[in-house]
């Protein structure tokens, strides 16, 4: 009897044993699945943001025409098909479904690499070369839309690991069976001469530390911000004001918490020197459309003058939540200064100012000396590709380039293939200094 | 009858040949005339305008075919291996990459871009800051946008979001939930460039956190329950 009950006593223990272990194995695999379907997912969501690069840059490709910006070009897609390659082959995806896909990012790489090669040698892009960009860049486009529904049905069925696999599956299968029957020269590669050193790029830190330039006026105490705060936000019927924390970035703020009569809310950062205000958001939700985008950046372009912002011109405008966010630069003696960027927010409901963001104009505005520029217009407009055509004149543009200087620019905006595309060139030297392709983003809309 | 079936897919496949074939080797050889001293146009022009982008020609975009454009040719002629004729034909116009103007196979840019994956942003927001004020919400997208900026973080949104260990709502699965409609909104303001944090690239809820190492962040502003730190 008792040996029974004893039997029945480790029996017992060792369920339990095993049921503790079983749960602890359990919690480990679900852990281990939700970091690897997070991989996946990022490899996933780099893919796509790697092959859209490479199809606008070929794009770009397709309108530049200095040999200083196709070395950008080439080297960028070289560069975005490499670590597409990388990534597309680390999905949870047969490599027999992958394998064209792959084919087609090494091909586009090894062609960049070769047309850099080519460009370094003093050779300009060929028409044969020109056919090959055309081809490479409608396949990365058509391989972007492919991507691009797989994204959207993994974001509305919330998709997990084994879905993933078989959605992803049959749209790089369907992609496959489309890509261009045509053997691109693969070139031999030195890729064992890889430079050993990393270059860290332009966001170093001590150009991040930069001192605002924008920032004018004696300190402020918080009883002058309230202050500050009800003049920006007139016509608003406030309750109360709070504070609610400083802020230390590169620009000292005081927060507030302004609550109005109908209970909305509204955030703000006034600078401690000067007060100014950096940014506003009011958080109410905007439900029908009564005004036009017109009459937003009618309505922005008042609401900035009376706060003291004169001459700020628009250049860029979205719209989105029955929102419009449009885009200031300012600008002076019809120079438009890319650098000193405000944003507003116009509800479309009743034209109410609902956001403000002046971080770049307070960092980056000063009294500049703006040189003359040595270029006509007729001249700068010899330096573009004739494959792009420009409709309007180019009017003058101080734009930043990555190591923060600041250059004068006649810019053009062309149209090719039905793409839009804005080229700076230099107005002292001629050089092609940047171009940028409009993307399309939802309702965003260039207003030059 | 069977002929005559016959006669007719033999006549279209022909046509449809032709169709192919024709505009890859005939059309292209039309269009091109030989340029040499003395030629004047917006041809001489396209091929002046080249040659001087590409260091091979200092004289003025004109459109006439003088001595200068002669020498550049020669030049560039001689450094392609093209026989040095001082004439613009189809080997050197090929060479130039002389562009046909229209942009016949060219597709432009289909679909919508996800470059800015506010997605995703939202459903880290959503998983790390629900039920925080909306600016506390906006502050955790401006985090993530911050980190892309930054040398130490990944370069991308997705990058950032998935990178290991670096915000809990991610690490246990939370994230993968529908955002609501204030995350999808905070997340399209952080990315427009609203960042009420100025500048922070860690935040941590004191009430939470064992990890010492955050405490030595300077704290740029607190939100919430979320310190927000450098």
């Amino acid at each position: 009897m008792d040996r029974q009950r004893a039997v029945t006593f480790v029996l017992l223990l060792a369920l339990v044993a095993v049921g503790v272990w079983g749960y602890d194995q359990y919690r480990q695999k679900n852990d281990y699945h939700v970091f690897l379907q997070n991989q996946y997912h990022r490899m996933f969501y780099e893919l796509i943001d790697h092959v859209e690069t490479i199809e606008a840059d070929l794009a770009k490709a397709m309108v530049v025409d200095s040999p200083q910006q196709n070395l950008v070009l080439y080297s960028d897609v070289w560069r975005q098909a490499f670590s597409a390659q990388e990534k597309l082959n680390q999905l949870p995806i047969s490599h027999l479904t992958l394998s064209n896909t792959s084919k087609f990012l090494t091909q586009v790489g090894d062609y960049g690499y070769s047309l850099t090669r080519k460009n370094a040698d003093g050779t300009p892009v060929s028409a044969d070369d020109w056919s090959n960009l055309e081809e490479l860049h409608n396949y990365a486009g058509y391989l972007a839309v492919e991507l691009q529904k797989l994204r959207a049905s993994v974001q509305e069925k919330n998709i997990s690991l084994g879905d993933l696999t078989r959605e992803g599956g049959y749209i790089f299968a369907r992609a496959s069976d489309n890509l261009p029957n045509r053997e691109f020269t693969r070139i031999e590669q030195e890729m064992v001469d890889y430079p050993t050193l990393i270059y860290d790029g332009p966001f170093s830190e001590h150009i991040q530390d930069i001192k605002p330039k924008g920032l004018v006026g004696d300190n402020i105490d918080y009883q002058r911000a309230e202050q500050v705060a009800r003049g920006f936000l007139k016509g608003v019927d406030i309750q109360n004001i709070k504070k609610i924390g400083n802020g230390n970035g590169d620009i000292k703020t005081y927060g507030l918490e302004v609550l109005t009569e109908g209970g909305n809310r509204i955030y703000m950062d006034i600078s401690r020197k000067g007060g100014h205000v950096v940014w506003m958001l009011n958080q109410r939700d905007v439900d029908s459309v009564n005004i036009s985008p017109t009459r937003a950046v009618e309505l922005a372009k008042k609401f900035l003058e009376q706060n003291g912002y004169k001459n700020m011109v628009p250049t860029y405008s979205m719209r989105y939540d029955n929102i419009s966010v449009i885009n200031f630069a300012y600008s002076e003696k019809d120079v438009v200064i890319y650098t000193d960027l405000i944003k507003v927010k116009v509800a479309l409901d009743n034209g109410e100012i609902v956001g403000f963001e002046a971080e770049g104009y307070l960092k980056a505005h000063h009294s500049r000396k703006l040189p003359e520029p040595k270029l006509t217009a007729d001249q700068a407009g010899e330096r573009i590709s004739m494959r792009l055509e420009t409709g309007r004149e180019p009017r003058l543009a101080l734009i930043p380039l990555e190591n923060k200087d600041e250059v004068l620019c006649y810019e053009f905006r062309g149209t090719f293939g039905g793409d839009d595309f804005l080229v700076y060139i230099n107005a002292l030297t001629g050089k092609e200094e940047r171009i940028l392709k409009l993307l399309r983003s939802e309702n965003g809309t260039l207003t030059i | 009858m069977k002929k005559a079936v016959l006669i007719l897919m033999i006549a279209l496949i022909l046509a449809f040949a032709f169709n192919i074939v024709y505009p890859l080797y005939f059309r292209r050889s039309v269009e091109t005339a030989t340029l040499y001293w003395g030629s004047t146009g917006e041809e001489v022009r396209e091929v002046q305008r080249r040659l001087k982008n590409w260091g091979y020609y200092d004289g003025a975009v004109d459109g006439i075919y003088g001595p200068k454009t002669f020498q550049a040719v020669k030049n560039f002629q001689a450094k392609h291996g093209i026989p040095t004729t001082g004439t613009v034909g189809p080997q050197t116009r090929a060479a130039l990459g002389i562009p046909e103007k229209a942009a016949e196979g060219y597709t432009p840019t289909r679909g919508v871009s996800s470059r800015d994956n506010v997605y995703i942003i939202a459903q880290a927001i959503y998983g790390e800051a629900r039920g925080e004020p909306y600016i506390g919400q906006v502050a955790v997208g401006a985090v993530i946008m911050n980190r892309v900026n930054h040398p130490s973080f990944p370069n991308t949104i997705p990058g950032v979001i998935f990178q290991p260990g670096a915000f809990t709502a991610v690490m246990d699965g939370q994230m993968f939930m529908q955002p609501d409609e204030t995350a999808l909104k905070a997340a399209r303001d952080a990315l427009n460039g609203w960042d009420p944090t100025g500048g922070a690239i860690y935040y941590y809820n004191p009430a939470k956190t064992t990890n010492r190492w955050i405490y030595s962040r300077p704290v740029l502003k607190v939100i919430g329950k979320h310190y927000f730190a450098k």
